[in-house]
Formats: structure tokens, sequence, C-alpha cells
């Protein structure tokens, strides 16, 4: 749930990008970080332990500006991917206001893709929530791997296997090379802020 | 439905505050295989896209493999463990290693490296998840390397050797960090070696810590800190307790 500071007419938006593990969840919030460091104007954080697996989270915050009347301030978190720290991953969700579903395109990870989807369904209803109701942008990430010749799914396969029921916003990306990480981000911006619209006017 | 509702006139707002925050992104010009008309719904594959020559990919990340290949199903597998210790995927795992050392009992090289993943399998199917965060590590390493031989049989004896006297070292290490890890307060547990032979943990001595990596001394020390402070807790509430009496 967004954190809204009437008096102050402040907003706390929450926005995790979930997905398997080495699926690019990390490497999106680097990327935006990276690109657009002058105008975050914020550090990202990033716990790590043990080489170059994120066990915790990594986490982006800034601010969008005034909208309708409020300062709206937008924190983008990652989760582990390991199901190891499942019990972080749902707390990390604790609180989210969207999510960004890292799918990872590669054949071999087609099925780890609707493992993690299902993960987060069922982590979502431990907190009352439900994938259908919640701001939500699917991004198929890895596709330049084509380029170099590895197999990968198609963008209609994964669209079939993740988002035939749920019919969210999608994207085709390659967080490595930054092709429409910033779409993703924020297109998932404007559906969170836009669902709290009854509670800023 | 909020996810196909970008809140009318606010969502509009937003958009356009973002367009001018975030607005001037090169790599938004040319998106991978999406309908450019609308970014928002992932159009059709782009059939024809040019395959580019394929360009043979070490990285235990890339899908290199053939549909037939032998090895096929141990990637898919590691990467399944990657993502979920469960009981299925560890017997899935041992099943397919059993499968494929019988496969290539006759090539020694590949053989051991199979008994590295099978070692080290065993030790994470036995512990889950308490499984020390490097073990998922080594599985990748041992794979890499195993597929680096599996897929170039010209290579050289002495270099295949070379690749595997370099896991059978990084697995020794390994154990010994587990053992050490077990000896900070989890139970003792056995790792099965490649050869066969087992270790059971023994408590280090007290000089241990100062040989060990950096970051392994940082976990030690930790473990040390967080046994202290549960003691002076519980002193403090033994004389919390005897003051309420």
């Amino acid at each position: 749930m967004a954190l809204i500071n009437p008096k102050k007419k402040e907003v706390q938006v929450k926005i995790v990008y979930y997905g398997p593990g080495r699926g690019g969840k990390t490497t999106n919030l680097e990327y935006i970080n990276k690109k657009f460091k002058k105008r975050i104007q914020n550090e990202m954080v990033t716990v790590k332990t043990y080489g170059d697996r994120t066990l915790f989270f990594d986490f982006l915050p800034f601010d969008i500006g005034e909208i309708k009347g409020h300062s709206i301030k937008v924190q983008l978190y990652t989760v582990p991917g390991q199901v190891k720290y499942n019990a972080t991953r749902r707390l990390v969700l604790r609180g989210v206001d969207g999510l960004v579903f890292v799918a990872d395109s590669m054949d071999l990870r087609r099925e780890m893709n609707i493992r993690s989807l299902q993960n987060l369904k069922e982590n979502l209803e431990t907190f009352n929530k439900n994938i259908f109701n919640i701001p939500l942008v699917l991004q198929y990430n890895k596709r330049d791997l084509e380029e170099e010749g590895i197999p990968i799914l198609s963008t209609d396969t994964m669209q079939r296997d993740m988002n035939s029921r749920l019919k969210a916003p999608s994207f085709a990306a390659s967080a490595v090379k930054g092709d429409n990480v910033a779409a993703t981000m924020k297109k998932i911006i404007a559906l969170t802020v836009g669902s709290l619209r009854k509670k800023l006017e | 439905m909020t996810t196909k509702d970008d809140g009318g006139s606010l969502g509009a707002e937003v958009s356009s505050r973002l367009d001018e925050l975030f607005g001037d992104d090169d790599s938004e010009v040319t998106p991978v295989s999406i309908d450019s008309s609308d970014a928002v719904s992932v159009a059709a594959e782009s059939k024809s896209m040019a395959k580019k020559a394929a360009k043979p990919s070490l990285d235990t990340t890339a899908d290199n493999l053939g549909e037939d290949s032998p090895i096929r199903n141990l990637k898919a597998l590691v990467f399944s463990i990657d993502w979920e210790i469960t009981d299925e995927t560890m017997m899935d795992f041992l099943a397919e290693i059993k499968r494929l050392k019988q496969k290539y009992k006759d090539d020694k090289i590949l053989l051991l490296f199979l008994k590295l993943h099978e070692s080290i399998g065993k030790y994470i199917k036995a512990k889950k998840a308490r499984a020390h965060p490097d073990a998922m590590k080594f599985v990748a390493s041992v794979y890499k390397n195993f597929e680096k031989v599996f897929l170039a049989p010209g290579m050289k004896q002495s270099r295949k050797k070379q690749l595997l006297t370099a896991e059978v070292k990084k697995f020794k290490d390994f154990k010994q960090r587990v053992l050490l890890r077990e000896s900070t307060g989890e139970p003792v547990n056995v790792v099965e070696s490649a050869a066969g032979a087992t270790a059971k943990a023994t408590k280090p001595d007290s000089g241990v810590a100062l040989s060990l990596e950096t970051k392994e001394a940082i976990d030690y020390i930790l473990e040390e800190i967080k046994k202290e402070i549960k003691a002076e807790f519980h002193t403090l509430r033994q004389i919390i307790k005897n003051l309420g009496a």
C-alpha cells in the first residue's frame, strides 16, 4: 500500500522487480541508475554477499516531482531469485504497489519463468493481494541473446505461457543493452500512480 | 483492472512527467522485437531477424546446446536447482548424473566431472535451504567446465585435465568452507568427496579464522558477535526477571 502523507502532500510508491534468478532484475535497476544518474540524484543500494548474487535486495529511490499537488517518491526494489530466500522475497513484497516481472527469454528458462510467476502469485496471496488486480508489467528480457545465436523463446510463446490470463502490458527487452528498460519502468510507474488516483483526487 | 488502466488524466500526467524525466533514452528508439507503434503490447516475434553466425558461448547462462544434446537435460536441471531446491529437482538431477555416468563411463575426465556434480548434488539435497551460499556457484562452475570439455572432443588431454584439476581444487576449498560454516554453530554435516571418501566437520582451533578469506572471516566474526549478543540478552533477561521477583 502506498504511503500517503496528507500533511506533507507526499506519496511513496513501492515497485518491486520480480522474476527468476539471473533473469536481469538487478541489471534493470543498474541501467536505470547509470543512465539517469543526474536526474535520480540518489544512490542505488545493493545488499549483497557471496559474489555476484543478490541475496537480499537492491533498492533505488527517486522523486518524479509533483503530480496533482502531491510529491511522488518512487522506490524500486529487486528480490533475490533463489527460492531458499523466499522469506526475503516475501518480505520485499510487503507493501508493494506495483510489480515488474522480469522473465528470461532463454529457451531453457521457460519452466523457471512459469514457476517464478506462480511463486509471485502465491507470495502476493500471503499479503492478501491478487496478481490480477495489482499493477503489473511483464518484461521479456535477454532478447539480445538471439543475436549471439542462442535459442530464445518467441514473445508469442512467452505471452501464452505467462500473460494469456493476466493480460498485463509487456515489453521485449534487453537490460544489458538498455532496450525497453526505461519504457518498462515508465509504464509501471504510470500504472501504479494511476491506481492511486482516488486517493490523490 | 488496474494493470490495464493508467488512471485516466492522472496517468497521462504521470506519463508526461516520466517522459520529461526519462524520455531521452536512446535505447527506447530501437526496441529489440516489439511493435514500435505500440510499445505496450508485445508484437509477434520478428521472424525476419537475421540470424548471425552462432558464436559458441561457454557461459552457463547461455543456451548453446542443440535440442538433442545428451547434456541438455542436465543443463536444464542445473538451472532448475539454481531457482528452486526441492527433493524432486535434486532427485532428477542425481538421476541424470547417474545416467550420464553410465553413458560416459569410459571417459575418465567426463566421469570425474560427473562425480563432482554428484557429490555437490548430494550435499545440496541433504542441506537444501541451509546449503552453503557458494554451493550453487560451485555447481555452475563445475557444469561450465564440464560443458567446455564435452563440447570440444578435440581438446588436448592436458587442457581437459587442467580444467578438471581446477574444479577438484575448488571442490576441496568449498568443502573446507562448508566444514568451517558447520563448525560455527550449524549441525555437523557430511560432505562426500568426488573420490567417495567422506569428511566430517570438526571444530576449528582458535587460529582458523585468521587463515580465511576476508569475507569468510567476516562471516565468522559476525557469527561470534551474534552469539555474544544473544548471551548478553539472555543475561539481561535473567536480571530483569530477578528484579521483578
